[in-house]
């Protein structure tokens, strides 16, 4: 019976893992929430920048893919930070992931300003 | 009398014979090793390094531009691995190997200024590297896409999963700002990009998005040494064209494949690999590139190693006229193709271009030092022979038995060829083969062909000792001079230089055959310059600009 729970609870992990956002507005709004969590405080992306002495803004143009992954970042404009320093938050945001699956083949585009 | 007319002899003999040394335009010595040198253009700059320190020369007078040790040009840096000039852009790429924590510096090579120096790419080689000039910028590629740089900052523009390998060659467009490339995996990073697809892109060169992406049939290289490409891109009448393994074409605004005439081959066991831990291996010119003839395009497919074919393609649609019968004797390297008349004329096997890289260790007194040796040859691809074929149903017409027993190349003349056995050359008429003429190298005294070329209405024969000339037309030895044991080095303009193994040089001039000697130190490397008025020889800590002429 355990076993039976367990293994329903993965299924069930699983299939809302991987449940696609199809809506492409929805996928946009999805990403800016994430974004914006990961910058407050505590955040991952706030945390990384706080360890990196990173102070300022940055303006990023991105296309994400179906898995949530970035597969193309642009830097747009930028104020306060030194070029290692927007080359080492463009790196980690370039291999963070998205934590949903979009439409299969599709890509998503857009602009999103940091402020650390 | 007699003594006299000795003394003549003897005086006449030493004219023809004593050859002029190079004159020293200039000669530098260093304070340090050179186990790195670049040669620049006239006017511009060299340099010389060895992994702690390096001299950059002013080439023309020698003086030194600049001087410094690694480690003071950035703390960080201290033996560097690898060294890479990037002469457009006026940069030098220092590579510091540090498992994990591998330093990439770049320094302004006119001033030896540090432009930025980082650890962020691991990995990474000067292969990795390409520089685009309308953006004053490098494409790098790691493990994961692409990410193009600028030159002065070191600041990433922006970055991409979407193009896998090294950029190859582009096209760039200034009205809309985008780049139409192809990709490649170079020779000794297929583990670095295990995830490589072969891909053609047209990008928007500002943003790292794609416009579009399709594959392409083949693989595409540059040579390890001397890296040139062995592909080339064209957009033409809105259709992109890529001269690889054949030709194939897509529209240039959609990317759509339009149609390919193209074949897979690798030249596996054309050559043999050198002993030793290989680091870096080619075979070159194995295949001969597409012939456009009329509204025609004739192609080697070459895709199965047992048999081979030629194929005949109308070159506006692309559609198949004919294929060939099969070639005779299982050619494994088809180095010319040439249409004369109504033929298609095969050179079978001869003269390939093999470039390596080896690394060797060796342990004196508990030390192990590494070496990297790099070296270029040419080996002689059996099996041999001469082949037409009917360029109107693609069968066998005619083949030649005398080039069976050795060829070392082919060229057409009009509506014949001529082929080098490496004793003599052959002139033969294109439609049937017949023999027109025959000329015996034997007596231009230069020991046997290596190859022939044509140069100014001559056919110029290089020599295992030395180079001659023919008259085109009548094949009439016009000029030869004897040199050392040596090879064809480098070919500019009218100079042509031949080098002996112990690095000697002679740059003969083709007007005439005349030559001028350098002797310079075993091992020493050397460099034709660009106009082919000097030579640059690299002796240990020394360096000598020497002309060619004059």
């Amino acid at each position: 019976m355990k076993i039976l729970l367990t293994a329903l609870v993965m299924l069930l992990t699983v299939s809302v893992y991987s449940q696609r956002v199809t809506n492409p507005k929805a996928v946009l709004e999805k990403v800016k929430i994430e974004l914006a969590q990961g910058s407050e405080s505590g955040g991952d992306i706030a945390v990384y920048a706080k360890e990196n002495g990173i102070k300022g803004t940055i303006e990023l143009d991105y296309v994400i893919g179906d898995k949530g992954n970035v597969i193309t970042l642009n830097l747009l404009s930028s104020e306060g930070l030194t070029v290692p320093q927007k080359n080492a938050i463009k790196k980690y945001l370039f291999y963070r992931k998205f934590s949903f699956k979009a439409a299969k083949k599709s890509k998503h585009e857009f602009t999103y300003t940091f402020n650390f | 009398m007699k003594n006299k007319i000795i003394a003549l002899f003897m005086f006449a003999a030493s004219v023809t014979f004593a050859q002029e040394e190079m004159s020293v335009v200039w000669e530098t010595k260093m304070e340090h090793k050179a186990d790195y040198r670049g040669t620049g253009l006239e006017g511009g700059l060299s340099y010389v390094a060895s992994d702690k320190e390096i001299t950059v020369i002013n080439n023309n007078d020698g003086s030194t531009v600049w001087t410094a040790k690694f480690k003071e040009l950035a703390p960080n840096l201290r033996k560097i691995d690898e060294l890479e000039p990037f002469w457009g852009s006026d940069v030098i790429f220092l590579f510091d190997r540090k498992i994990g924590k591998d330093q990439i510096a770049c320094v302004d090579l006119k001033t030896g200024k540090l432009l930025w120096v980082t650890d962020q790419y691991q990995d990474v080689t000067d292969d990795n590297i390409f520089y685009i000039r309308e953006k004053n910028a490098f494409a790098l590629s790691i493990k994961r896409g692409l990410i193009l740089i600028d030159v002065k900052t070191g600041e990433e523009l922006w970055q991409t999963a979407l193009f896998s390998g090294v950029l190859g060659k582009y096209i760039y467009n200034s009205d809309d700002q985008t780049i139409t490339m192809v990709n490649f995996r170079p020779a000794g990073l297929s583990a670095f990009f295990s995830g490589f697809k072969n891909q053609i892109v047209r990008m928007d060169i500002n943003t790292g998005k794609l416009l579009w992406e399709q594959t392409y049939i083949g693989q595409a290289e540059r040579k390890v040494i001397s890296k040139q490409y062995l592909f080339d891109l064209e957009v033409k009448d809105d259709k992109v064209m890529l001269r690889l393994n054949g030709l194939q074409t897509y529209d240039y605004k959609t990317g759509k494949p339009l149609w390919a005439a193209a074949f897979n081959f690798t030249p596996e066991g054309v050559a043999k690999k050198p002993a030793g831990k290989v680091l870096k291996f080619g075979v070159y010119g194995a295949v001969a590139d597409p012939v456009i003839a009329g509204d025609y395009i004739y192609v080697l497919d070459m895709s199965n190693k047992r048999k081979q074919f030629i194929k005949k393609y109308d070159k506006y649609s692309g559609n198949l006229v004919w294929t060939s019968s099969e070639i005779k004797g299982g050619a494994r390297a088809i180095p010319n193709m040439y249409v004369v008349g109504n033929r298609v004329v095969l050179q079978i096997g001869g003269i390939v271009e093999v470039q390596s890289v080896v690394e060797t260790k060796s342990t004196v007194n508990g030390v192990t030092t590494t070496t990297k040796t790099t070296k270029i040859s040419f080996e002689n691809v059996k099996p041999n022979g001469v082949q037409a074929f009917n360029t109107e149903s693609g069968d066998l017409v005619w083949e030649s038995e005398r080039f069976k027993k050795g060829i070392t190349n082919m060229l057409s003349h009009g509506d014949d060829i001529i082929v080098c056995s490496g004793k003599a050359y052959y002139g033969l008429k294109g439609v049937d083969g017949s023999e027109l003429y025959e000329r015996s190298i034997k007596e231009d005294g230069i020991g046997l062909a290596s190859s022939i070329f044509e140069h100014n209405n001559k056919i110029v024969v290089v020599g295992t000792k030395g180079v001659s000339l023919h008259d085109i037309e009548s094949g009439k030895l016009t000029a030869s001079n004897k040199y050392k044991n040596s090879s064809l080095d480098n070919l500019q303009g009218d100079i042509l230089v031949m080098k002996t193994a112990g690095a000697d040089i002679a740059a003969f001039d083709l007007n005439d055959c005349s030559y001028r000697e350098f002797k310079a130190k075993k091992d020493a490397h050397t460099w034709l310059s660009l106009t082919s008025e000097y030579v640059y020889v690299y002796e240990n800590k020394k360096v000598k600009k020497v002309r060619t002429k004059g």
